[in-house]
């Protein structure tokens, strides 16, 4: 009897601290699956899409003949908004000294955006939509042409299914996106941006580039080893300099660093454990990793992928991607100059500029 | 004959020790840096031709879900096919198979197995060669991909360097019991920290041999898909390896699975994988020490604490003999405080590990309470532990390099509505994928974005809609 | 700073603010597969803090810690009717720091035929049980039959070989209290590995160790009764399955038990780099 006093209390003790593993065992709270984003696709105009398909499903409940334009509204799921078009006063949040508007707002044509104005949700505009300098945009669909000029912040994502400029010096965070043309004036800092072309600055020409083969020397893959049998993919385990005008038939496993002379041409893919420099005037067939640096010199066509786990510098006039074959850029950093094209998309992790 | 015993009660804990430290290590390094995942933000590109095989057998509760699925992923189509390989299955999934065919003959082309030897390697490595796409991927038929799943494992193969690549695990169905739900733990452990942690250290990311893929020309450099074991996963990662290829795990590429829901097919589960991890370890050893010198050290170091995983189960089991056997004898493993304060601190740090790297694959998971579940983990290692040590025992006795082990399918669970669903137009049958609440009446489901005219609402378009009014 | 700088600043804030707000008031979290925690400056203080506080504390509360577990032990004794007497010995728990523990002059017996037919009974018993177990049962059929394979290791054992027994009990407790002892003293460094490098108040940290070594200082004279009263009872056959799987593994599953009750409090929406 005392024996059994004695291991009540013993296992009674013991398993004090049981007790919320056991309340979970016999009650569980946390038994859903991890949510797995399963319509999530690689779209980068999928937060856009989203947006609008919930937006119509409001709009779609509302009787808009029952307010006034810049006067607000709620819409059934209790979200409030405001309809502009033209020029107005939007309403501000209770305290306007800090020029707020906490409403998702539908901007018809020529709606006269304020300037110094923090939109803290987003705006619909049913045709083109020109923001202000010097704000702030959680997230803007234009269904048509977007502007976001100089000195803005774009907080969540922006998309335009026309086109969309970007003025100088303003933060794109997140992403942003056009359906046609995405243009970047310089100092533009960016995340994630997309569009059939986005060109930055000023560009002279936006054509597929397409290099002569008849004044180029055939690269000799010397003391490099095949990785496939009957393959075209040669491995090198220190650094590698391919000679300018350099034809190159096959892809490139480097362990080293890897540097491509002028005006060579690539037919494959390249990938390198140090840093890649690529000089100007060069055309790459394939992709490009690498987990180092990688600087494209000026005038450089790029076809496929571009992955680097430091940085990316691409150089004045140089065309990624391909009409036919978007691409993608990826990279902690990528700074992008003056007249290049890139046709895809562009993902900095970090910090992405237009220099 | 006590200081033999000694010795070796020695060795088996310092092996231990430096499983235990891999496991700290691993967990600290998945806490506190940033995952590597360079590949995963690939949106656009000339995407290459991908065959995706789904072994079958006996699949009919769930395979209508899983085709579901797959014909709803972002790929461009005419780049993507569906090979479902039939392996003799004796319930309807041959029927559900050719209805699909039927529906997508462009997409989905079925192979239906009746003879060679059964298993998944040994169907894969049939097919494969069937389909000259440059990416294989390999699904089970109990998992449901994401729309952008494809898409995120083809990705890593733009680096010509990369030869397989595996994606993160997700248990499905957590809330069917206490195993499940310890299941789902354990692989969160597995892939949240362990697996992105290799990945980030440049070490042995192992391929999982389902949500994931391989090269088919690095496949066919390697003798493609071993039928001759029980882990051809296993295998493909070591010669994968050992050829110069890269294996790359995204942590980013989840993908949901049904886990076993009965212990006894947990058992059976963990026996299959331990038998053949075991004889990749046989088969893999010598070559991997051999690659000290040419790969870097901690590669070698990794792939051979891989191989040597399923191991660690009996070397506990004989240490706790040792230990046994040398407490009866009265034997002193040291002298005085020391080997007391040692002894106590490897009981301290040593079991602990594993709980600090599932209870940090939660906080990553940011999980709520699942985590207090953690002490009856202890539990599923038991039974892990004992199923592990002795189906090793028998595979040392009996067949350390058997070619002709028996493949033990998973029992399949789902109670879903897929059984003979194949008509092509389900809608997910209850998968756990949300479908969002769009109102399919005003749009259609989207993949680029609209331009304003082609918007409707109440027969009028937005703008119309929106602005025109003419009460106020 | 100017204040144009300042404005930019405020503004900077404002943006990381808004950055991270969804539109319901929510914070926007970074996808799990590429989250990772900070390591602040502050965790690193916890890390190293809170350990070194504690262990030093340990080491001054120990003595009377022990003077409680020999209090326990004196009221055990008189209650239980345990021959013999309470001894207090001096052990060297770390190095050059002593501790007195308590136990009982009383030794325990070889087992007799008797003892050795109702443990091998026992066994039999409980193995034939576990093969009734019903599939969501397997793990404590898996416990249970761990139990019995150490406690037939026990049988064969005392079946086979004669005495002495290498062990006496009041060696085997002082030794067993020792390795308890360092347990605690370890508690606080190793929830330092894995608990305070988390974000977590300062209160729940300090809260999470002083319960767990508290717990642990009442839960070991309890722990060590049980093993004397059986061994006591039923002879030295109960010792190996007693050490083996009622020890020292018992004392680290408690320090789970409270460390996954810590670590579920967590702070985890600071995870992001």
């Amino acid at each position: 009897m005392k024996l059994l006093l004695l291991l009540l209390i013993t296992v009674g003790w013991f398993l004090l601290p049981f007790i919320p593993s056991v309340r979970e065992l016999l009650r569980p709270t946390d038994t859903e699956p991890l949510r797995v984003v399963s319509r999530e696709s690689s779209a980068i105009s999928f937060f856009a899409n989203n947006f609008r398909r919930y937006f119509l499903s409001q709009a779609d409940q509302f009787d808009f003949s029952t307010i006034r334009d810049f006067e607000p509204a709620t819409f059934p799921d209790g979200t409030p908004f405001v309809r502009v078009q033209g020029q107005g006063t939007f309403p501000l949040t209770n305290n306007p000294s800090e020029s707020m508007v906490d409403y998702l707002v539908i901007a018809g044509e020529d709606t006269v955006f304020p300037e110094d104005t923090a939109f803290l949700r987003e705006i619909y505009g049913v045709k083109s939509v020109k923001g202000a300098r010097n704000s702030i945009y959680r997230a803007i669909l234009a269904e048509e042409d977007l502007l976001v000029p100089e000195e803005c912040i774009i907080l969540r994502w922006a998309h335009a299914v026309h086109s969309f400029d970007v003025g100088e010096n303003t933060r794109l965070h997140g992403r942003a996106s056009a359906e046609k043309n995405l243009r970047l004036a310089s100092g533009v800092l960016f995340e994630w941006i997309a569009a059939p072309v986005i060109s930055i600055g000023h560009v002279e020409e936006v054509n597929d580039v397409k290099k002569d083969d008849s004044r180029l020397t055939p690269f000799e893959f010397k003391d490099m080893i095949k990785m496939t049998k009957g393959g075209d993919t040669y491995r090198s385990v220190g650094d590698l300099n391919i000679p300018n005008r350099s034809l190159v038939t096959g892809s490139l496993v480097i362990k080293g660093d890897l540097d491509i002379g002028e005006e060579t041409v690539v037919r494959g893919n390249l990938k390198c454990d140090g840093k890649i420099s690529i000089g100007d005037g060069c055309a790459v067939e394939g992709s490009i990793v690498t987990r180092s640096a990688l600087h494209i010199g000026e005038k450089c066509a790029i076809k496929g992928p571009i992955i680097s786990e430091e940085e990316v510098t691409v150089a004045t006039g140089s065309v990624i991607g391909m009409d036919k074959g978007k691409t993608t850029i990826s990279a902690p950093n990528v700074y992008l100059h003056n007249g290049v094209v890139i046709k895809g998309m562009v993902v900095a992790q970090r910090e992405g500029k237009t220099v | 004959m006590e200081k033999i015993l000694i010795i070796s009660l020695y060795v088996v804990i310092t092996i231990i020790i430096l499983y235990t430290i891999r496991h700290y290590l691993f967990a600290f390094n998945r806490l506190f840096s940033k995952p590597r995942q360079p590949y995963v933000d690939i949106g656009a590109a000339d995407w290459p031709s991908v065959t995706i095989f789904v072994p079958c057998h006996n699949e009919q509760a769930v395979i209508a879900d899983m085709l579901e699925n797959l014909l709803r992923v972002d790929y461009p189509r005419d780049k993507f096919l569906i090979v479902p390989i039939n392996d003799r299955s004796k319930d309807n999934t041959q029927a559900i198979l050719e209805d699909y065919a039927a529906n997508y003959p462009d997409l989905i082309k079925p192979v239906h197995r009746k003879k060679g030897i059964a298993g998944k390697a040994a169907a894969l490595r049939e097919v494969s060669p069937l389909f000259d796409t440059e990416i294989h991927l390999v699904f089970d038929a109990d998992y449901l991909p994401g729309r952008g799943l494809i898409k995120q494992l083809v990705a890593p193969f733009f680096d010509p360097e990369v030869g397989a690549v595996m994606g993160r695990v997700v248990p499905h169905n957590v809330n069917h019991s206490l195993l499940t739900r310890l299941l789902d733990l354990e692989r969160s452990g597995g892939y949240q920290v362990d697996q992105q942690a290799r990945m980030n250290l440049n070490m042995v990311p192992q391929f999982g041999g389902t949500v994931g893929g391989v090269r088919a020309s690095a496949l066919k450099q390697i003798g493609g898909w071993r039928n001759d074991t029980l882990a051809e996963d296993t295998d493909i990662t070591m010669k994968m390896i050992l050829n110069g290829w890269q294996v790359v795990y995204q942590n980013r590429s989840e993908c949901y699975e049904e886990v076993p829901e009965s212990w006894f097919a947990r058992m059976r589960q963990i026996r299959r994988w331990a038998t053949g991890h075991n004889q990749a370890l046989a088969k893999y050893f010598i070559p991997m020490v051999r690659q000290f010198g040419k790969f870097p050290f901690f590669t070698v170091i990794d792939g051979l604490m891989l191989l040597g995983v399923y191991l660690m189960s009996l070397l506990l089991v004989i240490g706790w003999g040792l230990s046994l056997t040398l407490f009866y004898m009265g034997a002193s493993i040291g002298t005085g405080i020391l080997i007391i304060l040692a002894v106590s601190t490897y009981n301290t740090f040593g079991n602990f590990a594993t709980f600090f790297e599932v209870a940090s694959a939660t906080r990553l998971d940011r999980t709520e309470s699942r985590i207090l579940l953690v002490p009856f983990l202890s539990l599923c290692f038991l039974v892990s532990l004992l199923t592990v040590a002795v189906a090793t025992i028998k595979q040392i006795i009996t067949a350390p390099f058997d070619s002709t082990l028996k493949w033990q399918k998973t029992q399949r669970f789902r109670n879903g509505n897929g059984n003979g669903n194949g008509n092509g137009n389900g809608n997910g049958n209850g998968n756990g994928h949300s479908n969002g609440n769009g109102n399919g009446r005003l749009i259609e489901e989207p993949t680029r974005g609209y331009a304003y005219n082609f918007l409707y609402v109440n027969g009028r378009t937005v703008p119309e809609h929106i602005f025109n009014h003419d009460r106020l | 700073m100017g204040t144009s700088t300042k404005i930019l600043l405020k503004r900077d804030r404002m943006v990381e603010e808004l950055r991270r707000m969804g539109v319901y008031g929510s914070v926007i979290h970074m996808h799990r597969s590429m989250a990772a925690f900070k390591l602040p400056t502050e965790s690193l203080i916890n890390f190293l803090g809170i350990p070194i506080i504690f262990v030093l504390l340990c080491f001054v509360a120990f003595p009377y810690m022990t003077d409680f577990w020999t209090e326990i032990f004196i009221f055990a004794h008189s209650f239980f009717k345990f021959p013999g007497e309470v001894n207090v010995t001096s052990y060297e728990v770390f190095p050059y720091y002593y501790l007195d523990l308590p136990s009982f002059t009383m030794n325990a017996g070889w087992p007799s035929t008797l003892h050795l037919i109702i443990s091998a009974s026992f066994v039999i018993v409980l193995f034939l049980i576990t093969l009734l177990f019903p599939d969501r049962l397997i793990p404590l059929a898996y416990l249970f039959r761990a139990v019995c394979a150490i406690q037939t290791t026990a049988i064969l054992y005392f079946a086979v070989f004669s005495p002495p027994f290498p062990y006496s009990l009041t060696g085997y407790t002082g030794c067993l209290m020792r390795a308890e002892i360092i347990i605690i003293s370890l508690t606080p460094i190793l929830f330092a590995f894995t608990l305070y490098v988390f974000k977590m108040s300062l209160f729940q940290k300090i809260l999470v160790s002083l319960m767990t070594i508290g717990h642990l200082a009442v839960f070991i004279p309890l722990q060590m009764l049980v093993h004397i009263y059986l061994i006591k009872m039923f002879s030295f056959i109960a010792m190996p399955v007693l050490f083996f799987m009622f020890g020292l593994i018992i004392t680290v599953f408690i320090i789970i038990g409270f460390y996954s009750w810590g670590v579920s409090r967590v702070d985890v929406t600071q995870s992001g780099l």
